[in-house]
């Protein structure tokens, strides 16, 4: 085989990755019970904090959607509103989202890193303070864990229950530190069409 | 004189400061402690009997172990780590880790990650495990004082309401 025909085949497997890359994942057939929580959830919810004892309105959107073939991507917005209004200085929006995919042998699934192809892929290191995220998904609806080791070896554990209700989802978000409820948040959200 | 009185002063300061800084918390855990628990609410980790502790080496390097009546509640070993107070699972260096063997727990893999931390005159050691679906997390903080411990355990699980018992253990022989 001459030089020239070997850097031929080269040039089509390097195309072929390339192409590969700049492919979107595929996103169908998520595992059963999933597919019910896909969709979008609009909603209120209210804030409280337990050594204050402060509360705080807030409106809700929260986006379930496929994540590769069998995985999920969580895409929620909070926004905290002033005296009960969206529309007055003051007003706060803060939009976070996790894609998940499941763990190997076990029922759970775990968080899917952000694909960053010029960062050097490191293993998530808990006791280096990086969080671990995993979900849930039973009968009762979706439950997202994220636990970290704060600082000082103390542990903080947030989770987030969206149960199936009807037209929409009852929301239940936690916030434990070393054990003791820091913060909560109860709300409702309907499915839109 | 002058100088032997300095002296004195210098000796007693250090007394003060001495009886006020508190007994290390895993030298004085160090030991076999026993005890009972009495009747407990539904759902609790631990069955009303006889519940023992131990405790095993020293500040770099410990274990820690508690059963109760129906066996096991927590068991772990903890090593010294860069973060002052704070203790971590004692992991591999060089080939084991090149192979993935022995290496920082990452409970989302299903490894169990155990870690501890020294908290004034208290040792709190904790353990996260994910099993089948569902997580647990385990608290247990000791409380040495003399020839006693406290002991307070919490347990939380995905789908149940955070279980917790407090027990008193005096230093056991055996």
């Amino acid at each position: 085989m001459s030089w020239r025909r070997v850097a031929e085949m080269m040039a089509i497997a390097t195309a072929f990755a390339a192409a590969a890359f700049a492919m979107p994942a595929r996103a169908a057939d998520p595992v059963p019970g999933l597919k019910e929580m896909m969709g979008v959830y609009l909603g209120r919810a209210t804030a409280k904090e337990h050594d204050t004892g402060a509360t705080e309105e807030r409106d809700i959107d929260v986006e379930v959607m496929p994540f590769e073939r069998n995985g999920f991507r969580i895409r929620w917005v909070n926004v905290t509103l002033v005296d009960g209004k969206r529309n007055v200085p003051g007003v706060k929006r803060r939009v976070s989202e996790l894609a998940f995919r499941p763990a190997k042998g076990a029922r759970h699934f775990v968080e899917a890193p952000a694909v960053n192809l010029f960062a050097e892929r490191e293993e998530a290191a808990p006791m280096g303070g990086d969080p671990v995220r995993w979900a849930v998904l039973d009968a009762a609806g979706l439950h997202v864990y994220s636990f970290v080791i704060l600082d000082d070896g103390r542990y903080e554990l947030q989770t987030y229950a969206r149960k199936r209700a009807g037209t929409g989802m009852e929301l239940r978000y936690e916030r434990i530190v070393d054990g003791k409820l820091a913060r909560s948040i109860e709300g409702r959200a309907v499915r839109i069409e | 004189m002058r100088d032997a009185r300095r002296l004195l002063g210098f000796f007693l300061l250090l007394g003060v400061f001495w009886s006020s800084a508190g007994a290390e918390p895993i030298a004085s855990s160090r030991g076999r402690w026993a005890g009972t628990v009495g009747e407990q609410p539904a759902g609790s980790p631990v069955r009303p009997g006889a519940l023992q502790l131990r405790v095993d080496g020293g500040p770099e390097r410990f274990t820690v172990s508690l059963a109760g009546a129906a066996g096991e509640l927590f068991g772990g070993e903890f090593r010294a780590g860069e973060r002052k107070d704070v203790f971590g699972a004692p992991t591999s260096k060089g080939m084991m880790a090149r192979l993935g063997l022995g290496t920082e727990a990452g409970p989302a893999e299903g490894k169990p990650l155990a870690w501890a931390r020294r908290a004034g005159e208290e040792l709190v050691v904790y353990r996260l495990e994910l099993r089948n679906g569902a997580h647990r997390l385990d608290r247990l903080a000791l409380a040495p004082a003399g020839e006693r411990i406290g002991v307070t355990f919490e347990r939380r699980e995905h789908d149940r309401a955070p279980a917790r018992f407090t027990a008193t253990l005096e230093r056991s022989a055996r």
